[in-house]
């Protein structure tokens, strides 16, 4: 808005003194002449450093045409000093522009006009204010409070030339110029509040710059919405606390319009409606989250968040969010593990509490100690047990967690020890002695018993068809003086089942079972029950030597029903028939499985074929098939009965020597322990000597020592390792033939006792 | 005092020692103790007291205590 100030001024009669004079001076009949009057209603516009003056023509020319215009300042109303003047450009135009002036000073002005008779009287001088309006305030922002606007705004980039005294803010309800003021505000400073404005009504504000002379230009009009609700918190989360629930949400896209926007977050025990359980406004540091509680666990409630802003609530999020707050469950009761064939089964109890949420599992896991430890292998389950498969033949320590969407338990404690072990071999060279209407059955134990002791063997004889059972005898392992019941024993133990049938066919096998209850039977074989001549001996095998043949034999399965006395091996030129070229026996032993005899006195590398029969009192039973071999030089075959004593991260591995050392004296044994169990390959060293087992696979650890000796250990080995043994014998000729590979796993245990304690008193 | 370190420390990692000083065979609670980590000599502060005492040494590793040194080694004061 610009403010115009106008000036009019009275017009002054020109003083006709003059006129008269003229007339006296001219006797023609003439009309009389005179100076024009004052110029009339001279209007100024005051501007910075200037005045732009304008006027109206004067009342009177005086009779002859006004020539000029003139406009003068002074720097008093009276007398003084001509400061400035100005005339039209033309006599069309009735103003002119004073400039150079100086700012916020005072001018007197006056005017006059001129003809061709001379001037008229000057105007009346009038005191003029030189300075421009100001322009508009900067940067105005507006905020809706309660029937209120607050303006803000900068200064004006221009103060017009004279000093800003105050600013105005008004209010209207149009942005049309037309609009009428509905509330303003005047202030010195830089903000200023709007009131007795109505809330729900849309407002425009602007604001001038007002100076001593005039008000200076508006702003724009800045839009002032009408205050509105805020609308609802965005990605409202809600995460389950132990008696409580944390919520987090994002700013709404609108606060409404106005400052101080809140926030409230509400727990129902409903989806909809009814009232809140409780609630909870955030702090100051994190206004966008919220722990609500105390919320009893195991309730479901359901969240909403509200914005609210000075003057409306806003729309809560939608929908609530249900949420049962939780703890973690108590820890699983009465664990227990047993071994069941190769697997541990777990049973647990649920806990005394499941923290207010259904429990979506159990995990049981078996551990390698009974405290840290490697996890060998776990299971999980819904229910109450679940069955750990995959575990290696050492004892695992076992414990149970219970699991919800609120956590987990802690582990059952203490874990539960099981004694994980493989299943025993099954006895070996069993055989029978016809006794009448009853059966006397041995065997010989087993060499491995998984680590377990054996507990019993049963020895059972079935129908022909190995269905049904007619009978069978128990032995203890604890019964048979000592120990020669137990896992390894060369011994041979035996028990009599009774009230069979002469001359009937029976199938007999023998189980030994572990005090862990696992347990092997012994393939079935069968036999008539009636006395006859031994059976063949079984599992013939042919040792090759420098010029020697070894024959190593099991007992036939049936004596016939008397006692074999020996045994006669022959060496034939042919696979049947043929020219017998050598022979040896040797006496039978009651006590002994396996038996063995020597033929010496061959030519190397000339095929020869073998024999075996069994001798009783009977007579000599039928021979075994003949196989063939060639005595040469050779390796050790592999040696017997290796047994493995694991504690305290080593491995104490026994043997007993092979049945043949090749022609050569054994001369060392070399125990291997290998990651994986070792594949085996035959190589031949040289020409001469014959291809020999050899085994392959990554060598741990290892040892050796020379014969006769037959005990080695292993060491280094780390907790929860496990491993494969196997003993090599070795005679000149090279490495003989590996045994079978056995396995362990090593056990943590208590580090042994400090030796050698030596102490001074000083 | 001084000892061997363990020949097997139960394939666990080992994790100290601990010296007891004895005052008889009868001796329940031990005139003394001294603990070491790998180190196999400690000592334990006895004063002035003369007499003839005796003394043992324990291993540990994680899963527990190993037995004690046995037998109790005799040490007097020169």
């Amino acid at each position: 808005m610009s403010l115009t100030v106008h000036r009019s001024r009275p017009a002054l009669m020109v003083v006709i003194g003059l006129t008269f004079a003229a007339l006296t001076l001219s006797s023609a009949p003439t009309v009389m002449a005179a100076a024009p009057s004052a110029p009339q209603d001279i209007s100024v516009i005051p501007a910075s450093g200037s005045l732009l003056i304008s006027w109206s023509a004067p009342s009177s020319d005086g009779g002859s045409t006004i020539t000029g215009y003139t406009m003068e300042v002074y720097d008093s109303a009276s007398g003084g000093t001509l400061v400035d003047s100005c005339s039209p450009a033309s006599l069309s135009s009735l103003s002119c522009t004073m400039t150079g002036l100086t700012n916020g000073s005072t001018y007197y002005l006056t005017g006059y006009a001129t003809n061709a008779d001379g001037s008229s009287t000057p105007t009346t001088r009038t005191a003029e204010v030189v300075g421009g309006p100001a322009s508009a305030p900067r940067s105005v922002v507006a905020s809706r409070h309660t029937r209120s606007v607050v303006v803000a705004w900068l200064p004006p980039s221009s103060d017009g030339g004279l000093e800003v005294t105050s600013y105005i803010a008004r209010a209207y309800t149009s942005s049309a110029s037309s609009a009428s003021v509905v509330g303003s505000c005047t202030t010195t400073g830089l903000t200023c509040d709007i009131g007795s404005l109505e809330d729900a009504t849309t407002y425009y504000v602007d604001v001038a710059a007002v100076t001593s002379l005039m008000e200076g230009s508006p702003s724009a009009r800045v839009r002032v919405s009408a205050a509105s609700s805020p609308t609802s918190p965005r990605n409202v989360r809600v995460v389950r606390g132990n008696g409580f629930a944390m919520v987090t949400w994002t700013a709404p896209l609108s606060f409404g319009g106005a400052r101080g926007v809140t926030y409230r977050v509400r727990a129902y025990l409903t989806p909809t409606g009814g009232e809140p359980y409780v609630t909870c406004e955030p702090k100051v540091l994190k206004p966008l989250e919220c722990d609500i509680g105390p919320l009893p666990n195991g309730t479901t409630y359901y969240i909403d968040v509200l914005a609210s802003n000075a003057l409306l609530d806003g729309v809560p999020s939608e929908p609530r969010i249900a949420v049962i707050p939780a703890a973690p469950p108590e820890v699983p009761r009465s664990v227990a593990a047993v071994q069941v064939g190769p697997e541990v089964h777990v049973t647990w109890q649920v806990p005394v509490a499941d923290g207010g949420l259904p429990i979506s599992a159990y995990k049981a896991t078996a551990h390698s100690a009974p405290t840290g430890g490697k996890v060998m292998g776990f299971c999980t389950s819904s229910g109450d047990q679940c069955v750990i498969t995959g575990l290696e033949d050492a004892p695992v320590y076992v414990d149970v967690i219970a699991e919800t969407e609120a956590g987990t338990s802690s582990a059952s404690v203490p874990r539960v020890q099981v004694l994980l072990v493989d299943p025993p071999d099954a006895p070996r060279a069993v055989a029978v002695t016809p006794q009448g209407r009853s059966m006397r059955i041995t065997w010989q134990p087993p060499n491995d018993d998984g680590r377990t002791p054996i507990a019993s063997y049963t020895a059972t004889v079935r129908d022909a068809t190995g269905q049904a059972e007619v009978g069978a005898c128990p032995v203890y392992a604890a019964s048979v003086r000592n120990d020669g019941g137990a896992a390894g024993s060369q011994r041979r133990i035996g028990c009599t089942v009774r009230g069979l049938v002469t001359g009937s066919t029976y199938t007999v096998s023998v189980r030994a079972t572990t005090v862990a209850g696992t347990y092997a039977s012994s393939p079935p074989f069968q036999l008539v029950l009636e006395p006859r001549r031994p059976m063949t001996p079984r599992d013939v095998t042919l040792l090759p030597g420098d010029h020697t043949v070894t024959a190593v034999w099991t007992l036939p399965a049936s004596d016939g029903g008397s006692p074999i006395s020996g045994y006669i091996v022959q060496a034939w030129s042919k696979e049947s028939g043929g020219t017998r070229l050598a022979e040896c026996s040797v006496d039978a032993d009651a006590d002994a499985s396996l038996s063995s005899c020597t033929i010496d006195g061959l030519d190397n590398f000339e095929p020869y074929w073998f024999e075996v029969a069994a001798i009783s009192k009977a007579g000599r039973g039928a021979y075994s098939v003949r196989q063939d071999r060639e005595p040469q030089p050779s390796t050790p075959s592999a040696p017997l009965a290796v047994q493995l004593a694991e504690r305290d991260g080593a491995i104490k591995v026994s043997w007993r020597a092979p049945w043949s050392d090749g022609g050569y004296e054994i001369r060392d044994y070399l125990v291997r322990s290998y990651l994986e169990k070792p594949t085996t390959t035959s190589t031949t060293p040289s020409v001469a000597v014959p291809a020999t087992p050899t085994s392959v696979g990554r060598v741990v650890h290892e040892c050796t020592v020379q014969a006769p000796a037959t005990t080695c250990t292993l060491a280094g080995y780390k907790e929860a390792e496990h491993t494969w043994v196997e003993v090599v014998a070795v005679n000149t000729v090279g490495e003989g033939t590996p045994s079978g590979a056995i396995d362990t796993t090593i056990v943590a245990n208590r580090p042994a006792a400090p030796e050698n304690v030596t102490a001074a008193l000083t | 005092m001084r000892w061997d370190a363990v020949p097997t420390s139960g394939a666990l990692e080992l994790l100290g020692y601990r010296a007891t000083l004895w005052r008889d065979e009868k001796d329940r609670g031990g005139v003394g103790q001294c603990a070491t980590t790998t180190e196999t000599t400690c000592t334990i502060e006895v004063g002035k007291e003369d007499g003839t005492f005796l003394v043992s040494v324990r291993a540990r590793n994680s899963f527990g205590w190993s037995d004690t040194s046995s037998p109790r080694t005799k040490v007097a004061r020169d």
